[in-house]
């Protein structure tokens, strides 16, 4: 006992002596980034006047020396989106200073901004994403306080087919998007844009490389009232794009099938994360089978308005105990309100969207099989070749099975909206039915 | 609230009392709410009780009993206008609801039992009818004005209904039978409040639907109930309380089954249009249909799209 009480005696003051310093030198490397990168970093905010108070507030930072900055697109969504004339300002110590849009990348969100002032450095943007486990620092004003600088790992990039995302540990703060996240020599690895909800220091930063891009850009040089016309015309060319993509992607699996019991349905796109689950219900009544799948990306236009992604979930009940009235009780209630993610019908008036128009159809598909489909159309007040649509169709197999789809589909082309929903309509069939494909 | 009038034997001028306290005892002795000092009652003669299906007399094993229509009888339902004896002593008992002019009370006695009743009734399915006819035509989704407006519309039409309801039958009966003002808002309050269970609940006669289940189903069951009460009200005037409400939640719980039946083997099994079962052959189109219907819409989206311009523009101008 007396030995054990001497070693503590020793060893405490060891421990006191070196966590501290092994902290120090931690901290110093953040602190080296922190003092050649904060020059560069500065809020931006979006107000009427210089004067007035903040509408939204993001963080930006310099990327050459006539004074071009990167932020994101949604810390200025509103200057683009709003009906009065809301201006971006640069505010940094001492005076503020109005900023333009040069150009935008709402598929990253990015958005290229340039003020009328010149510098003698910039920040540099790396050429190498480090190695995975590297220190890298996010840089910004979380909740408009002060400038911050956050440290953690970085983990390799996300790709979730047309968005790309920099996976990282480091805690981001709303406030710091837009801010640089920089390696530990201080080159731009990425630009903070998002975390992940209810999880631990998972945070996600656009990759350097798009930053690139958009600096290459061709540049609009035209007054302030068109080029919003103009950005507005890119973004839509970007939306379009995207689901262009989206539609090639899905033609990739053109005859694979997806089993659901008796049913074979077309195959979801290997882009989306899907989800499978089986349940009983609790009086054993029926059985439930769901396969929902959706892209984890999309593309923020405004609060409240994402585009360029969609989901589509399929569900199945199956039931030996229920006669054929109790079966179709079940059937309308899936349809209409029993279903995980209920398209919500009512028309709810935003200002950035038309109203919807719906429809109801029966329809034979390809197999001679007899299915209602229904559906909403809306569009988007300035786009005119993009549209949302939720659909969904059901049909129903003797007197034990159920089948129900939904699908929504975010800033789409007609052409493509009618090709997804032929395709899914026409698609379905039973497990043991011969596709025409493999007929000699 | 109860008016009991008893009468002596032989006498014509009757002692009124009004009860509104129960149980009230009857009988002799001091003890009793309501002492009837006459020939033939016991010390304690016999109990009023109110339940939920309305007042009840009760013998307590008096020596003379409780006499109805020359018969003895126990118990007795208490309905308005019967008249019992204790003994050789006659009772009369007038129910007088509470908060009630008496004489809106008759007029609205009259209004219910008088012999033209196969008129009332024809009125009063003609009214609903017609209500659910409009309603039916109305149940698209609006937007909170037009659906204050929907709003209007029915109440001001259940009212000028009734009206010209009246008013037509005062000319085609040549009767001064009338229908006052209160009946007539009351109703029109009344189809205010369920004018949209009107239209479902005979929806739902016709609809595959005969479990239920639902808050929504109990509303419309309710409904369907309430209404069958009141023509019976009309049509049965001599039976018991008690029977006539059996029999109208026997008469619902049929009509629903029965509609059940009636939509299986009738029409294919359709609800409310939104599924088809057995999904029968007829009335299916070939899938490239969808595509001509997408088109249409995408048209009326488009012109919706430009309407919103114009407004935006409309304002923008009026603005500067």
């Amino acid at each position: 006992m007396v030995l054990l009480r001497y070693l503590t005696v020793i060893v405490l003051p060891f421990l006191l002596v070196f966590i501290p310093a092994s902290s120090e030198a931690r901290s110093s490397i953040a602190k080296k980034v922190f003092d050649k990168v904060n020059p560069f970093v500065f809020q931006i905010k979006t107000a009427l006047s210089a004067d007035s108070s903040k509408a939204s507030y993001g963080s930006g930072f310099i990327v050459s020396k006539d004074g071009k900055l990167i932020t994101n697109y949604h810390v200025i969504s509103g200057v683009l989106n709003k009906d009065k004339d809301y201006k971006m300002y640069l505010i940094s110590e001492k005076e503020s200073y109005e900023a333009s849009v040069l150009a935008i990348d709402v598929i990253n969100d990015l958005a290229l901004l340039k003020i009328d002032k010149k510098f003698k450095k910039h920040l540099k943007l790396a050429r190498k994403m480090p190695s995975q486990g590297a220190k890298v620092f996010s840089i910004g004003l979380p909740k408009s306080l002060n400038m911050s600088i956050t440290e953690g790992n970085y983990n390799g990039i996300l790709k979730n087919g047309l968005y790309s995302r920099v996976n990282m540990s480091s805690p981001l703060n709303s406030g710091m998007s837009g801010g640089p996240t920089v390696n530990a020599s201080g080159e731009v690895v990425g630009v903070n844009v998002s975390y992940l909800l209810l999880s631990q220091n998972i945070s996600f930063s656009v990759p350097v490389n798009h930053v690139r891009k958009l600096l290459s850009k061709k540049i609009t040089k035209e007054k302030t009232a068109k080029t919003k016309d103009f950005l507005h015309e890119d973004i839509e060319k970007q939306i379009f794009s995207v689901q262009q993509q989206l539609m090639k992607d899905l033609s990739k699996n053109k005859n694979k099938d997806l089993m659901l019991n008796n049913w074979r349905v077309k195959k979801p796109s290997e882009l989306l994360n899907c989800w499978s689950d089986s349940d009983k219900d609790e009086e054993g009544f029926y059985e439930n089978i769901s396969e929902t799948c959706y892209l984890d990306n999309s593309i923020f236009l405004k609060r409240g308005v994402r585009s360029g992604h969609y989901s589509i979930s399929y569900q199945i009940f199956e039931t030996e105990v229920l006669n054929n009235w109790q079966l179709l009780n079940l059937a309308t209630w899936a349809y209409n309100i029993g279903s995980r993610y209920a398209v919500n019908f009512k028309k709810k008036h935003n200002p950035f969207l038309t109203d919807y128009n719906c429809a109801e159809t029966r329809v034979i598909n390809d197999y001679n099989i007899p299915m209602l489909v229904n559906y909403c159309l809306r569009g988007y007040t300035k786009y005119s070749k993009i549209f949302n649509v939720d659909v969904k169709f059901m049909t129903l197999d003797k007197n034990s099975s159920v089948l129900t789809m939904e699908a929504f589909l975010r800033g789409f082309s007609l052409e493509n909206i009618k090709e997804f929903i032929k395709k899914h309509v026409d698609s379905v069939r039973f497990k043991n039915s011969v596709s025409d494909q493999s007929l000699p | 609230m109860l008016v009991i009038k008893v009468y002596r034997k032989g006498s014509k001028n009757p002692q009124t009392k009004k009860i509104s306290r129960f149980p009230c005892f009857i009988g002799r002795s001091i003890e009793n709410d309501l002492i009837v000092d006459c020939e033939g009652v016991s010390g304690r003669h016999a109990v009023i009780i109110k339940t939920f299906l309305g007042y009840k007399i009760k013998d307590l094993g008096s020596k003379n009993g409780l006499w109805i229509n020359n018969k003895s009888k126990e118990e007795v339902v208490l309905l308005h206008g019967i008249e019992v004896y204790l003994g050789h002593n006659k009772v009369e008992f007038l129910l007088e609801r509470e908060g009630f002019d008496e004489t809106k009370e008759i007029h609205y006695r009259h209004y219910l039992f008088n012999k033209n009743y196969k008129q009332k009734v024809f009125n009063e399915l003609f009214l609903i009818a017609i209500l659910c006819l409009i309603n039916h035509y109305l149940m698209a989704d609006h937007g909170i004005l037009e659906y204050g407006f929907r709003l209007f519309v029915v109440f001001t039409l259940s009212l000028g209904m009734s009206g010209l309801i009246a008013w037509l039958s005062k000319l085609m009966l040549k009767a001064s039978h009338f229908i006052e003002f209160f009946s007539i808002s009351n109703r029109a309050v009344i189809f205010l409040l369920f004018f949209n269970a009107i239209g479902d609940s005979f929806l739902f006669l016709f609809s595959e639907k005969w479990i239920i289940n639902t808050v929504e189903d109990i509303v419309l069951f309710g409904f369907l109930w309430w209404f069958g009460y009141r023509v019976c009200r009309v049509l049965l005037q001599k039976m018991s309380q008690l029977k006539l409400r059996l029999l109208v939640t026997g008469c619902a719980l049929f009509l629903m089954v029965a509609g059940a039946v009636f939509a299986y083997f009738g029409n294919g099994y359709e609800y409310n249009g939104t599924v088809g079962y057995p999904l029968l052959q007829s009335g299916y189109k070939n899938s490239e249909s969808i595509l001509e219907s997408i088109e249409k819409s995408a048209l009326r989206v488009k012109t919706m799209r430009d309407d919103s311009e114009q407004e935006v523009k409309t304002t923008q101008e009026n603005t500067k």
